[in-house]
C-alpha cells in the first residue's frame, strides 16, 4: 500500500539509470470518483522542481521510481485548474463535516494502483497515522493491531480546487463508513464489490477494460454482473478477445448471450468462435488479434500492410504468412521484416514450417513449447492448418503462474 | 466638498477605532502578573542597567506583533493551522511542543502570581489558587467576551501607578537615560538569565499566536493594514513604556536599598513613594488582576492553537462532545498549573522568573516559523516582509539564541 507521506524521499531514476532527483509531490486530477495521478513533481539536486507526466513513469515503488525521460526533456511545473498537488494541497488539510465542523486534519493519503493509473482512494484520519508520520512506526503498527485505523473513502470527501482551504465530507460524520485497510488496497481486487464496480464505471472504457483484464477472474464475473448491460458490453468490446471470451465463459449463458447481442457484430462473432473451444486448450486461451501477410509481396508492401493492420492489433511480435484460404505458410519476426531490404520478397526471408499448436492442444503443452523455443507467441491452427489465433507469452505464463503473482512485477506503460 | 472631507476624516477615525484593539489588548496581556514580577526582579537586582534592552525589545515586539497581525489579515488563518499546512506534521509537532511547554510555564506563573498576591492579604495558596482556577473557568465560560475585554482595558489603568510611583521615587534620570541608550553588558549567569527573562516576558510565543487569532477572529481585512500597524506599534510602545517605569521604580527604591526581591511583599516596596503604607495592597490588587486575566487567556489560547494544528473542533461555544480534545487540553492546563503552584515550599517568585526564562529560550523557535511563513510568497503574496522587518526579526532571533548559548556557556564554565 502506498502512503503519500512515504513518497517524499523516493529517488527518481531516468532512462539511463541516472538519479535525477527525488519525488517532491504528485499532481492529481480532480473530478473522477477516485482522482488519479497525472504527473510526478521531481525535485532536482539543484532544488528545481520539474514535472514528469505519469505516462513517462515506468515503475513507481516505495523506494524508487524510474522514468523514461531524461532531465533535459522535462519541463517546469504548471498544474491545470482541476489539478492539485497531493502533498502540498491535500496532506495536512483541514477536514470539515457536513455541518462545517472541524473533524481533524488529513494525517495521510492512501493511494492505489488501479489499472494503469495511480489513484487516491482514501484519507487517513487515525491517530496511528499521526504517529507514523512522526516516525513512530512500531508504536503505530501495534496500535493498528488492536484497533483498525480509520480511513475515509475518497468517495466521501470533496475538494473543490487548490484554493479550497478544506476537505469537505459528503456524509455526516456518524454515518461515515470508515473502511478497514483490507477494503482499500492497491488493487481493485482488494476493494469491496460495490467499490470495484463504482471504480470501473467511473473509468473510461479503455481503462476499464484494461483494469478488468488485470482483475482476478471471480471478481471480473462479479463486476460484470453488477454492471449495466450496455456498459458491460462496451467493456467487453475493448478487452482483448481471449480475456473477453474467458470472462464470457464464466458468466451464466443467458447473460453472456445478452451481452454478445449488444456488442458490435464482428466482435461478437469472433468471441462466439473463441467460446467454442474448451478453456484449457490452445483454442481457449488464444487471441484472434494477429497480423497476416501474403507470401508474394515485397518488404515495402508488407510494412505498409502491417501499418494498416496494426490499428486493430494490440501487440505484435510476429507476422504470419498465410495463403489465399488462410492456411499457415510461414512466420516472420518484426525484426526480420524491418531489417530486410525493401525490394525483397517475403517468401524469401520468412521461416517456413513454424512451431505451431492446434486448437485442441492442452494449455500446459502450449506453455511448454513457448518456453522451450523462447517464443513471444505461438500460432494456433485447426486440423486443416488454417490459422485461427495465437497464444502470446503472457497468456502462456498465466497457465503456469497465477495472475496475482505476475502483478507484483512493475507494470510497463506504453 | 467640505462635507466630503469631513466624512472621509470621520470614516478614517471610525476605521481606526474598529481596527484598534488586537495590538493594545495583546500589549496589555503582555504585562501580566509574571511580567510585573519579572521587571520588578530585574529592576531591583540590576537597577537601570538593563533599560537599553527595553528600547531594543520595543522594536522587536512591534515588528513581531505586526508580522503576526499581517499574517492573520492576509491568510485569515491562525498560526497553528498555517504551521501545520506549510511544514507538515513533524515540524508542526515540534512547534506545538515548544508553544505548549512555554505556555504551560506561563500559566503556572500566572497562578503563582495569584498566589503571591493573595499571600499579601494573608490568604494561603491552597485556598486562593483553587478559587482562582474556578474563577478562570467561570470567566471563560460564562462571561461575555466584550465585557472581559473591557475589564482588560480597565485593568491597564492600574499600571499608571507605576508611572507615578516612578516619578515620586526621584530616580537618577541621567543614569536612566544613559542606560536606555548606551548598552552595557555583563558576562554573568544572573545577568544573562535576567536578559532572557525580560525578552521572554515581553515577546512571548503565546502573544504571537494570540495577536494572529485575534486579528482573524475580528475579520480584519488587509486593506486596513496601516491602521492595524498603528494599533500594534502603539501597543508595543505602551507595553514597554510601562515596563520601563516598573524597572525605574524598582531601581529607585529596591536597587538603591540593595534589596533583592524574593517575595511579592518585597516587590511592593516599589510603590511606597506613591501609596505609602497602602503600597502592598495596591501591588497585590494589580498583580492579582493581571494574573487572573492572563490565566484565563493562556489555557484558551493554547488549546485553540493546538486544536488548530491538529484540526480538531475548538471553541467554548461548542459542546464537550463536539470539541472533546479542546476541552481536555484546556482543563489540563488549568488543573496542572494550579496543582504545581499548590506544591508546598515552592517559591512563587522563582517559579515566575524561571517560566519567563523558558519562554525566552523557546521564543526563537516560534519566531523562525513565523518568519518562514511571512517570507513565503505563495502564502503572503505582496505582503511578504521587507528587508527592515526581516533584519529586526532575524536579528531578534539571532540575539536570543546567542544569549542562550552564552548562558549555557556561563553555566557550564561555572560563572556565578
Amino acid at each position: 500500500m502506498l502512503f503519500a507521506s512515504n513518497l517524499q524521499k523516493q529517488r527518481v531514476i531516468d532512462n539511463k539509470g541516472l538519479a535525477i532527483g527525488s519525488i517532491n509531490d504528485l499532481v492529481v486530477k480532480l473530478g473522477p470518483k477516485y482522482p488519479y495521478v497525472t504527473a510526478v513533481v521531481v525535485k532536482t539536486p539543484e532544488k528545481k522542481l520539474v514535472y514528469v507526466a505519469w505516462e513517462k513513469v515506468q515503475s513507481f515503488e516505495e523506494s524508487e521510481a524510474t522514468v523514461t525521460v531524461s532531465l533535459a526533456q522535462v519541463g517546469p511545473f504548471k498544474p491545470e485548474a482541476d489539478e492539485v498537488l497531493l502533498i502540498k494541497d491535500i496532506l495536512d488539510k483541514q477536514i470539515v463535516d457536513t455541518k462545517g465542523k472541524k473533524l481533524i486534519r488529513v494525517q495521510d493519503i492512501k493511494l492505489a494502483r488501479i489499472g494503469t493509473k495511480l489513484r487516491v482512494v482514501a484519507v487517513d484520519i487515525s491517530f496511528s497515522g499521526l504517529l507514523r508520520r512522526l516516525g513512530m512506526r512500531k508504536l503505530a503498527d501495534s496500535i493498528d493491531a488492536h484497533r483498525p485505523p480509520k480511513f475515509i473513502d475518497w468517495e466521501n470527501v470533496d475538494i473543490l480546487s487548490r484554493a479550497d482551504p478544506s476537505l469537505h465530507l459528503k456524509v455526516s460524520h456518524d454515518k461515515l463508513s470508515l473502511l478497514h485497510p483490507a477494503d482499500i488496497a492497491d488493487m481493485v481486487n482488494e476493494l469491496s464489490p460495490k467499490q470495484r464496480t463504482a471504480i470501473l464505471e467511473s473509468l473510461d472504457m479503455e481503462v476499464a477494460a484494461e483494469t478488468m483484464e488485470e482483475m482476478d477472474p471471480e471478481f471480473q464475473v462479479e463486476a460484470l454482473t453488477d454492471m449495466e448491460n450496455e456498459k458491460a458490453s462496451h467493456i467487453l468490446e475493448e478487452m482483448a478477445p481471449d480475456d473477453a471470451a474467458d470472462l464470457l465463459a464464466d458468466i451464466p449463458k443467458e447473460k453472456a448471450d445478452e451481452l454478445l447481442n449488444l456488442m458490435d457484430k464482428e466482435e461478437a462473432r469472433e468471441l462466439r468462435n473463441l467460446l467454442q473451444h474448451p478453456e484449457n486448450t490452445a483454442g481457449g486461451i488464444m487471441t484472434t488479434d494477429f497480423v497476416t501477410l501474403a507470401a508474394d509481396i515485397n518488404v515495402r508492401q508488407a510494412i505498409e500492410s502491417v501499418r494498416q493492420q496494426s490499428k486493430e492489433v494490440d501487440e505484435m511480435y510476429y507476422l504470419y504468412i498465410t495463403d489465399s484460404v488462410g492456411r499457415l505458410y510461414g512466420v516472420l519476426s518484426l525484426k526480420q521484416l524491418i531489417t530486410a531490404r525493401l525490394d525483397q520478397k517475403i517468401e524469401k526471408i520468412m521461416v517456413t514450417e513454424p512451431i505451431k499448436v492446434t486448437l485442441e492442444t492442452e494449455q500446459e503443452e502450449v506453455a511448454r513449447l513457448v518456453a522451450k523455443y523462447n517464443l513471444l507467441a505461438i500460432p494456433v491452427v485447426d486440423k486443416h492448418d488454417h490459422l485461427h489465433g495465437i497464444v502470446t507469452v503472457d497468456d502462456a505464463i498465466d497457465v503456469v503462474i497465477p495472475t496475482a503473482w505476475k502483478r507484483r512485477f512493475p507494470r510497463i506503460f506504453a | 466638498m467640505l462635507e466630503r472631507i469631513r466624512n472621509s476624516r470621520a470614516n478614517k477615525i471610525w476605521i481606526f477605532l474598529a481596527v484598534l484593539g488586537p495590538g493594545i489588548i495583546t500589549a496589555m496581556a503582555d504585562n501580566d502578573g509574571p511580567g510585573i514580577a519579572t521587571y520588578s526582579v530585574v529592576g531591583a537586582r540590576y537597577g537601570y542597567k538593563l533599560l537599553w534592552m527595553l528600547l531594543l525589545i520595543t522594536f522587536s515586539l512591534a515588528v513581531t506583533q505586526e508580522m503576526g497581525a499581517r499574517i492573520g489579515m492576509v491568510t485569515g488563518k491562525g498560526l497553528g493551522g498555517l504551521i501545520r499546512e506549510k511544514f507538515g506534521l513533524k515540524l508542526s509537532f515540534l512547534a506545538m511542543s515548544a508553544v505548549l511547554v512555554a505556555n504551560l510555564g506561563t500559566t503556572i506563573a500566572e497562578f503563582a502570581g495569584v498566589a503571591a498576591a493573595m499571600e499579601i492579604f494573608g490568604v494561603h495558596k491552597w485556598i486562593s489558587v483553587p478559587i482562582a482556577a474556578l474563577l478562570v473557568v467561570f470567566l471563560i465560560n460564562k462571561a461575555d467576551y466584550r465585557k472581559v475585554r473591557t475589564v482588560f482595558l480597565f485593568s491597564a489603568i492600574i499600571y499608571i501607578v507605576y508611572v507615578i510611583s516612578g516619578f515620586l521615587a526621584h530616580p537618577d534620570w541621567t543614569q536612566a537615560a544613559r542606560s536606555t541608550f548606551i548598552p552595557s553588558f555583563e558576562f554573568s549567569r544572573g545577568y544573562l538569565v535576567a536578559f532572557i527573562a525580560v525578552v521572554g516576558t515581553t515577546i512571548t510565543p503565546w502573544g504571537q499566536f494570540f495577536i494572529q487569532s485575534y486579528v482573524v477572529d475580528k475579520h480584519l481585512d488587509i486593506e486596513h493594514l496601516n491602521y492595524e500597524r498603528a494599533d500594534v506599534f502603539f501597543g508595543a510602545f505602551v507595553t514597554d513604556f510601562i515596563a520601563f517605569f516598573i524597572m525605574v521604580a524598582c531601581a529607585a527604591t529596591l536597587f538603591v536599598a540593595g534589596q533583592h526581591i524574593a517575595s511579592a511583599e518585597q516587590a511592593a516596596v516599589a510603590l511606597v513613594p506613591l501609596a505609602g503604607r497602602f503600597a502592598s495592597g495596591l501591588f497585590a490588587i494589580g498583580l492579582l488582576n493581571a494574573s487572573i486575566l492572563a490565566a484565563s487567556i493562556l489555557p484558551l489560547s493554547s488549546a485553540y492553537a493546538t486544536a488548530e494544528a491538529f484540526g480538531w473542533e475548538a471553541g467554548i461555544d461548542r459542546s464537550f462532545t463536539e470539541a472533546r480534545n479542546f476541552y481536555i487540553l484546556y482543563s489540563f492546563f488549568i488543573i496542572v498549573s494550579a496543582l504545581i503552584v499548590m506544591i508546598p515550599r515552592v517559591t512563587l517568585i522563582s517559579i515566575i522568573f524561571i517560566s519567563q526564562t523558558i519562554n525566552g529560550i523557546l521564543l526563537p523557535v516560534i519566531l523562525i516559523y513565523v518568519l518562514k511563513i511571512i517570507n513565503d510568497e505563495e502564502i503572503m503574496g505582496d505582503y511578504v516582509n521587507g528587508p527592515v522587518f526581516n533584519t529586526i526579526a532575524w536579528g531578534t532571533v539571532g540575539f536570543i539564541i546567542a544569549v542562550t548559548v552564552a548562558l549555557l556557556a556561563a553555566t557550564l564554565l561555572g560563572f556565578a
